[in-house]
């Protein structure tokens, strides 16, 4: 009898639990991608920068 | 403080306290026993499912009025994370009716309805995948959720509007139940509640960080065509 109620609860948090753990995981995956490409992106900006203020003096 | 601090741990409380009502507070039921537990978080899922596509519903009108992004990813958090709950309402729903009808599964009103739902938010969120530019995407689900709410209603006045084997908790002359019951499944529904709006804030981030991500790379791709 209590293996219906044990196997509802079982569902209800594994279902709850897997969606954290997507959630969570791809929200690092993300911020490690941004941070790459915003390093990335900085540093191909600063030549130019440079060179800029070099024509500038 | 931000609710990013205080939510979790509110939230998880709040489940703890729920648990401990549904499981050692609220008495057996006198048919079915303990099993009839499962009930507190069936009903909690479905209210915070239904709850979920209203807050699509609203989204989805708010987005079409202004058009902004912060709607679209509104309803694109509270379409996934209803879909999650309602998913839970019909495994705990299903499991009851195998112990409570002998079945796991009956083509009644309340049943086909929420299955239609289920279907429906599934499609909006497929419709999403189906579409490439982030304008129209998002108009589409916004108008694919605010069709899509028309079940709702239709889920919750099944068993009043048609003949259904689905018990009804909320009849007009109350909640049918004895009150340590009815204050295991207020606390379960708030509970739920808590962890739907932890759930949405968490999503809604990640597709901040999606959106941030794509205009990222298409700044890197612009800046290597320029050179």
């Amino acid at each position: 009898m209590m293996t219906y109620l044990f196997l509802g609860y079982t569902a209800i948090w594994t279902l709850l639990f897997v969606y954290f753990l997507y959630v969570s995981g791809r929200q690092r995956a993300l911020e490690r991608d941004l941070r790459w490409i915003r390093e990335h992106l900085e540093a191909r900006e600063q030549p130019v920068a440079s060179a800029q203020q070099q024509e500038a003096r | 403080m931000s609710p990013r601090n205080w939510l979790p741990w509110t939230a998880f409380v709040a489940v703890l306290l729920a648990l401990f009502l549904a499981f050692l507070y609220a008495p057996p039921d006198a048919n079915l026993g303990d099993t009839q537990r499962i009930f507190y978080f069936h009903v909690a899922s479905a209210w915070t499912g239904l709850l979920a596509f209203t807050v699509v519903c609203v989204a989805g009108v708010a987005y079409l009025r202004g058009g902004a992004p912060r709607w679209d990813r509104l309803g694109l958090a509270s379409a996934e994370v209803g879909l999650l709950f309602i998913t839970m309402a019909v495994l705990t729903g299903s499991i009851w009716a195998r112990f409570a009808w002998g079945t796991w599964w009956e083509w009644e009103p309340r049943l086909t309805s929420a299955f239609v739902l289920w279907l429906m938010y599934a499609a909006t969120l497929l419709v999403r995948n189906l579409v490439e530019d982030p304008a129209r995407r998002a108009r589409y689900a916004a108008v694919f959720g605010i069709i899509a709410f028309a079940d709702v209603p239709i889920v919750f006045m099944s068993v009043r509007w048609w003949r259904s084997v689905h018990p009804v908790v909320v009849s007009a002359a109350g909640l049918e139940l004895e009150p340590p019951m009815v204050l295991a499944m207020v606390v379960a529904v708030v509970a739920f509640t808590l962890l739907y709006v932890l759930l949405v804030g968490e999503r809604m981030h990640l597709a901040a960080l999606e959106e941030e991500l794509a205009e990222c790379k298409r700044a890197l791709r612009e800046g290597e065509r320029v050179r």
